[in-house]
């Protein structure tokens, strides 16, 4: 890294072992009111315990502002404080800023705090991402912001986001008798345009609450690799994706399994897959079918045999074609270019 | 530039004070920092300076030293709201509507008690540095032996002024009052200053969709004001011009001094009249 960066030492978080050495100590308990099987409260819970006690976390608006801390109630056992929705970005940065700046004068003492800034779908991969971005190209400051992804504007009953995945029955696509399919967007893919679009990014990862220890030590590393960094983290919502929330950690597992939402991460450029994601690509494990993931939710009922062969296809060609199979989406020259 | 664009937020729960100097600028910006900041208020607090006439003209201006400005100012400490793992709190929660009207209390509560807050900073200031605004809300110009007054916020203090002092020698007793503090308003101090004169004109650089009058707002802002708090019912006439940044020329002041004159003379006039329109 160049000399003109200023950088900042952090606290050097070391992975958890095995679930036998995760601390007992929580940092955002009781006190909220989020559904049954709420995947996105899980992580909070596993963000705040990775993190630990020298720690603030800023949380832009979504479920997690709203369902999480109501009026004179809160879950939150580090500080935690609201930011606008598409600001959990410039928040962290701000918030980064301000730490150094305090310490640099002396008001406060000189220790690395870890500065999280939470942000939804909704508020990260489509208001916020003007302001992520901006902070992913400042290597100065140390943050992490992580995205929970239940692929809607889960908060405010279900419409669609950037990323909601094909076909998906919300609130703003409900299927028609004239037109089935409402959604023709592909799913956003964030974690790639966060470490393609901002090279000096040192830490990028995909998680998902179906794997709790991964999940954790990919945050202790986040928060320990320096500059800003991000994470992508899928959940399962079972009011907005319409299912029984007793399925919320099994559906978790089935879009790692069906190879929709591969697990990885990226340090300092380095792409390591890991968990099942791992085995797809290197054979030892065969994609289940994306039917057993769509079918067991209520958000996909309306797909005919013809949507689902279509939703394969391209999984397949995620895995088949992409130069980076799952992750980046080029594709190799010789297959994109028509013959001429 | 017009006040439109402040006077949108002006029921938000935001002090609002305009400034017609580059000096008044500095100085209401350490003021507002002591008034802001004082926990019995703890309000956002906006400061207009308007738009070229203020912001991108030269003018001399008395920098206080930095002894005095510490002194009047001490460094800001957020005491039990700083956001750091020593101190556990949950900052800005989700309010749902069932707590709007506690919290729409509080806001009342801060303006009971602003006016009080904002004389006391005022008094210290002048202290500290020695430099008097005197009444801290709006500052009266030859408003003595004046019959009728004008009123207005900002800039436009400058043409007003020049004008009056011609017409003054023309034997014409007019007046003129700048209001500085907008929110709160002084309703008080200013429904007793007004109800000595024959007749008002308030010059809005704004316009107020809708109104009563179809005025500006500062017109029924003053006419609301004396309402309540005035022994006599002056006529006052509003008056809407210098929006856009259009300038309010000396001819202006003329034309709306006349038109207050003949108010007071008890011949009817629109209640809204605007100025320096064009075609």
């Amino acid at each position: 890294m160049s000399t003109f960066v200023d950088e900042k030492p952090t606290q050097n978080l070391e992975a958890f072992k095995g679930v036998k050495k995760v601390p007992h100590e929580e940092y955002y308990t009781s006190g909220h009111r989020t559904c049954q099987g709420c995947e996105s409260a899980q992580i909070m819970k596993l963000m705040a315990k990775a993190a630990g006690p020298r720690t603030i976390v800023l949380g832009s608006t979504g479920c997690m502002y709203v369902a999480n801390t109501s009026y004179y109630s809160t879950p939150w056992g580090v500080p935690w404080m609201h930011t606008q929705l598409g600001s959990s970005g410039s928040s962290a940065l701000g918030a980064a800023a301000a730490f150094r700046v305090q310490m640099r004068k002396g008001v406060m003492k000189d220790e690395p705090i870890n500065v999280i800034a939470f942000c939804g779908d909704g508020g990260g991969a489509d208001m916020g991402l003007g302001a992520i971005s901006a902070t992913m190209c400042h290597p100065d400051y140390n943050l992490l912001i992580l995205m929970y992804d239940n692929e809607s504007y889960a908060n405010t009953d279900v419409q669609i986001s950037g990323t909601s995945p094909y076909g998906v029955n919300t609130s703003f696509s409900t299927p028609g008798k004239v037109k089935r399919i409402m959604n023709h967007r592909w799913k956003k893919n964030m974690a790639p345009l966060m470490m393609v679009g901002h090279p000096t990014v040192k830490y990028v990862s995909t998680i998902s609450t179906s794997y709790p220890l991964q999940a954790m030590n990919s945050v202790r590393k986040a928060l320990s690799a320096g500059g800003p960094t991000f994470i992508h983290c899928l959940n399962p919502c079972p009011k907005g994706w319409d299912f029984d929330p007793v399925l919320s950690f099994q559906l978790g597992e089935l879009a790692v399994n069906t190879g929709i939402f591969p697990l990885y991460e990226v340090e300092c450029g380095k792409l390591k897959l890991y968990g099942k994601t791992k085995d797809i690509a290197n054979g030892r494990f065969k994609r289940l079918p994306v039917r057993d993931y769509l079918l067991k939710q209520g958000r996909f009922a309306h797909f005919i045999e013809e949507d689902i062969d279509y939703f394969q296809s391209k999984i397949d060609e995620m895995w088949d074609k992409w130069l980076v199979p799952g992750i980046i989406p080029l594709q190799k020259e010789i297959e994109a270019t028509p013959s001429l | 530039m017009e006040h439109n664009d402040a006077l949108a937020v002006r029921d938000l729960g935001w002090m609002l004070t305009w400034v017609d100097s580059a000096q008044e600028a500095l100085d209401t910006a350490l003021i507002a920092y002591r008034v802001a900041e004082d926990r019995r208020i703890f309000v956002p607090l906006a400061i207009s300076c308007d738009g070229a006439f203020l912001t991108h003209s030269q003018a001399l201006v008395k920098i206080p030293a930095a002894e005095q400005v510490k002194k009047f100012l001490p460094p800001y400490n957020r005491g039990d709201l700083l956001l750091h793992p020593d101190n556990v709190i949950s900052v800005a929660p989700q309010v749902n509507e069932d707590w709007v009207m506690e919290i729409r209390r509080q806001n009342y509560k801060v303006t009971e008690i602003a006016c009080d807050v904002i004389r006391e900073v005022y008094a210290d200031f002048e202290k500290t540095f020695g430099r008097k605004y005197g009444n801290p809300f709006f500052e009266e110009y030859m408003t003595g032996d004046a019959e009728v007054v004008l009123l207005g916020m900002g800039t436009m203090s400058t043409p007003v002024k020049v004008a009056i002092r011609k017409l003054r020698e023309e034997g014409k007793k007019v007046g003129f009052v700048r209001l500085r503090w907008f929110r709160p308003f002084a309703g008080k101090e200013i429904g007793k200053c007004l109800e000595r004169f024959k007749a008002v004109g308030v010059i809005d650089r704004d316009f107020s969709f809708g109104s009563p009058d179809l005025s500006g707002v500062v017109a029924t802002e003053v006419r609301s004001a004396m309402y309540s708090n005035s022994s006599t019912r002056p006529p006052v006439i509003g008056f809407i011009g210098g929006l856009g940044g259009r300038e309010v020329t000396v001819p202006d002041v003329e034309s709306m001094t006349d038109i207050v004159f003949q108010a007071a003379k008890g011949k009817a006039q629109p209640l809204t009249q605007w100025i320096g329109l064009r075609g």
